[in-house]
C-alpha cells in the first residue's frame, strides 16, 4: 500500500513535468529552419502549391493556435500524423519502440557483463596488475567514440567472418536476437567503462569495512564474502549510475541504430528530423521524456529495495 | 603453561609487522599468554599498544600489509598459523568467534538479522525453519524482545544496546568455544555498557564459552575478567589474576593506568588524585632498544635504557617485565575491585 501510494504521487508528478516538456518540444521545433512542405513538394513546387499545403496542415495558423490544436490532440493521444511516413504518430511510435526497448535491454546485458567482474576484481586487487589493465581498458572504451566501436564490430564480425547480420534485425525472434548482438555490444562498451570505474571505487570503500571483517571472522568463503558482503553493498551506488545510463542509451540509441540500420526510435528522430516531420519529432521526444522519468521512478523504487535504510516518501 | 587439557588458547612468542611507506612498525614483540577454558582474559592497554592486532591475528583477520614474523598460535592441538586458509575458515566463526567495537558498523546494513544468523548455520543439516527456531533461541537467549518479528528487520531498525546483542547473537549462532570481543561496550553508553557486561557474563556460562576481552576500560575488566594481561608497545608488560593485579600491580606502567583514573570526589583523599602518564607511547618503527616504557617511567635508570627487561614471575601467576618491579612493593592500585 504504501509502494502504491508512492508510485501514485510520482505519476502525479510527472504531469507538470511532461507539460512543460511539451511546450519546449513544440516551440523550439519551430525554431528549427526549414519548410516542411518545401522537403515535401521538392525544390521546384510552385507557391500556390506549397501555400496550398501549408494551410492543409495547418501550418498557416499562428504558433499559439497550433500549439493549442496539437495540445488537444495530445490529452486524447493523438500525436498527429506523419508528414513523411502518411501514417499516425503513434502507430509508427508503437512499432518502433519495441525494437529501442530490446537494444537497450541488449545493451544492459553487456555493459554489466564487462562491468561487474573487472569492476570487482579491480576493487579488490587495488593496484595490482590486473587492476591496471582494466583501468586502462576502461579508460581506452571511454575515449572511443560508440559509432566508431560499432564500425569496426561490423567490419570484423558481420563482413569479414558473416556472424552477425550487416543491417537490420530480420523478421524472426533468432534473428532480432541475432542482430542485437552487435549493436548491444557496441552500447555496453561506453556504458561498462563508466561502471567499471564507479564499481572499482565502491568495492575499495567496502572491502575493508567492518563488516566485510566480521563476516571473514564468520568463516565465510571469498565467494560469499564477495556476493553477499562487497558486491551487495557495492552495486547500490552503481544502480543509479546505471540508471542515468539507461536515459544516455536513449540517445546513444539514434547514433547505434543508424549505424546498424536497426529500425527502432532513434533512427526515426533521425529520418523525421531531416524531412522536418515536427509530429514525428515531437512524438519521439515526448516518449524519451516519458521514458526518463519511468526509468527515474523504477530506479527509486528498485534503490529501496536494494537498500533498506532508504526510505520511499 | 602447556597445551593442557585445560588450556584453549596458547599463543608463543608472537611477532607481527606491519609495513607501510617503506617503513616498518613493530606491532607485536613476542606476545605469550594462554587462556583456560571457561575464563575470561583481559587484553588492556592504550590505542596503538597492540591488544586488537593480537586479537585480529589468532583469526589471521589481517590487513594485507602485515606480517606475522614469528610465533605459535595453538588453539587446542592446532597452530593456527600453520593452518591454510581454507582449513582456518573452519575455525573462524565455529570454533572462535569474534565480537567487534561497533555493531552498526560491523554488521551487514542491507542485510537482515535472519540473514546473517543463517550464515553462521550454513554448514548444519538444518531446514530453513529449523534455522529459523535455532535463530529465535538464542535471540531469546541474549535478551531480544520479539525475536520472531526483529528476526526480519536490519541493523539499522535496532537500538543501541539491542544492536550489541544482536551481533552477539549472530556470532554465537556459530556456536564458538572462545569469544573474542573487541571492545564491545565502548561505543555504548554507561547503563547499556552495564547491561552487555551482563549479559557477556551470562554467556559465558549459559554456552560454556572462554572469552578474550580487549579493553581499554579498567572497570570493564574489573567486572569481566578472571586474568588480565597490560600491554604496551606491542608487549605484554604485565600479566596476573584480575584481584593481584589491581590489589598490587608491579609494573609502573599499569601503577600509571591506575593512578590515571578520575576518582569521585568523596572518593579522594590528600594523596590521590588523577596523575596522566607524561609523554607518549614510542613509535613502533623506532623502538628503543632497552625497555619500551623507559621514556615515560619515573623508576627508570641506565640500566633501562640498554637492556630490555624479561617476564619475570614476581609470584606464582604474576609476570611483570620491569627490572624495578620491587620498588612498586607494597604499592596498591585499585583493592575495592568488586568482581562481575
Amino acid at each position: 500500500m504504501d509502494l502504491l501510494s508512492y508510485i501514485l504521487k510520482r505519476v502525479l508528478q510527472i504531469i507538470p513535468v511532461f507539460i512543460i516538456a511539451t511546450i519546449l518540444i513544440f516551440f523550439l521545433m519551430r525554431l528549427i529552419p526549414g519548410d516542411p512542405a518545401l522537403v515535401m513538394l521538392g525544390e521546384k513546387a510552385t507557391p500556390e502549391s506549397l501555400a496550398l499545403l501549408r494551410s492543409k496542415m495547418g501550418l498557416d495558423q499562428s504558433y499559439f493556435t497550433q500549439f493549442y490544436l496539437f495540445f488537444k490532440n495530445l490529452i486524447c493521444f493523438d500525436l498527429g500524423t506523419s508528414i513523411k511516413y502518411k501514417e499516425p504518430v503513434l502507430l509508427l511510435l508503437g512499432d518502433k519502440l519495441m525494437t529501442t526497448v530490446w537494444l537497450i535491454i541488449s545493451s544492459l546485458f553487456f555493459s554489466l557483463l564487462f562491468s561487474i567482474i573487472p569492476g570487482y576484481y579491480s576493487g579488490i586487487h587495488k593496484d595490482k596488475p590486473v587492476d591496471y589493465i582494466f583501468r586502462l581498458l576502461s579508460l581506452l572504451s571511454l575515449a572511443t567514440p560508440a559509432f566508431w566501436i560499432g564500425l569496426v564490430l561490423l567490419t570484423l564480425f558481420s563482413v569479414q567472418v558473416n556472424w552477425f547480420p550487416v543491417s537490420g534485425w530480420g523478421n524472426t525472434f533468432e534473428e532480432h536476437i541475432l542482430g542485437l548482438i552487435l549493436p548491444g555490444i557496441t552500447q555496453g562498451i561506453g556504458v561498462a567503462a563508466v561502471l567499471i570505474r564507479n564499481l572499482r571505487n565502491n568495492v575499495i570503500d567496502v572491502k575493508d569495512s567492518d563488516y566485510v571483517n566480521y563476516a571473514r571472522s564468520k568463516g565465510l568463503s571469498n565467494f560469499q564474502i564477495g556476493i553477499h558482503h562487497i558486491l551487495r553493498n557495492a552495486l547500490i551506488p552503481t544502480t543509479t549510475l546505471l540508471s542515468m545510463r539507461i536515459a544516455t542509451m536513449l540517445s546513444g540509441s539514434i547514433v547505434v541504430e543508424t549505424v546498424f540500420g536497426l529500425p527502432g526510435i532513434g533512427a526515426l528522430l533521425v529520418n523525421g528530423i531531416y524531412a522536418r516531420d515536427y509530429p514525428v519529432v515531437q512524438g519521439v521526444v515526448l516518449l524519451f521524456v516519458l521514458l526518463v522519468m519511468v526509468i527515474n521512478l523504477a530506479t527509486d523504487i528498485i534503490y529501496s529495495f536494494l537498500d533498506p535504510r532508504v526510505k520511499l516518501s | 603453561m602447556n597445551t593442557a587439557k585445560d588450556t584453549i588458547l596458547k599463543v608463543d612468542n608472537l611477532k607481527l609487522q606491519f609495513s607501510s611507506n617503506g617503513q616498518t612498525l613493530n606491532a607485536l614483540n613476542g606476545i605469550s599468554f594462554s587462556i583456560r577454558r571457561g575464563e575470561t582474559f583481559g587484553f588492556v592497554g592504550e590505542s596503538g599498544c597492540g591488544k586488537s592486532t593480537t586479537s585480529r591475528a589468532i583469526l589471521r583477520l589481517l590487513a594485507d600489509n602485515a606480517k606475522i614474523t614469528d610465533g605459535t598460535i595453538y588453539y587446542n592441538e592446532t597452530d593456527l598459523l600453520k593452518l591454510s586458509e581454507k582449513d582456518l575458515r573452519k575455525i573462524r566463526g565455529k570454533e572462535i568467534g569474534m565480537i567487534f567495537q561497533d555493531p552498526m558498523t560491523a554488521l551487514n546494513p542491507v542485510l537482515t538479522i535472519r540473514k546473517q544468523i543463517f550464515e553462521q548455520l550454513r554448514d548444519t543439516k538444518l531446514s530453513s525453519k529449523e534455522k529459523e527456531i535455532v535463530a529465535i533461541e538464542i535471540m531469546n537467549k541474549v535478551g531480544i524482545p520479539l525475536p520472531e518479528k526483529r528476526l526480519n528487520e536490519y541493523i539499522f531498525q535496532y537500538s543501541g544496546g539491542m544492536r550489541q546483542r544482536a551481533m552477539i547473537a549472530i556470532t554465537l549462532a556459530g556456536n564458538p568455544k572462545l569469544l573474542i570481543a573487541d571492545e564491545p561496550t565502548t561505543a555504548l553508553d554507561v547503563t547499556i555498557q552495564d547491561q552487555i557486561i551482563k549479559l557477556l557474563n551470562h554467556v559465558k556460562e549459559d554456552f560454556g564459552v572462554s572469552i578474550l576481552l580487549i579493553t581499554h576500560d579498567l572497570g570493564v575488566v574489573g567486572r569481566m575478567c578472571d586474568r588480565v594481561a597490560v600491554m604496551y608497545a606491542g608487549y605484554i608488560v604485565e600479566m596476573a589474576d584480575t584481584y593481584t593485579l589491581f590489589s598490587a600491580p608491579r609494573h609502573p606502567y599499569t601503577k600509571g593506568l591506575m593512578d590515571a583514573l578520575p576518582k569521585l570526589p568523596q572518593e579522594q583523599t590528600r594523596n590521590e588524585e588523577m596523575k596522566p602518564i607524561p609523554g607518549a607511547l614510542p613509535s613502533l618503527s623506532d623502538l628503543p632498544q632497552g625497555c619500551p616504557f623507559v621514556s615515560r617511567c619515573q623508576l627508570h635508570q641506565t640500566l633501562c635504557q640498554d637492556q630490555l627487561p624479561t617476564m619475570q614471575e614476581i609470584s606464582p601467576g604474576h609476570f611483570a617485565r620491569c627490572h624495578y618491579f620491587h620498588k612498586l612493593e607494597g604499592c596498591t592500585g585499585l583493592i575495592n575491585c568488586t568482581k562481575g
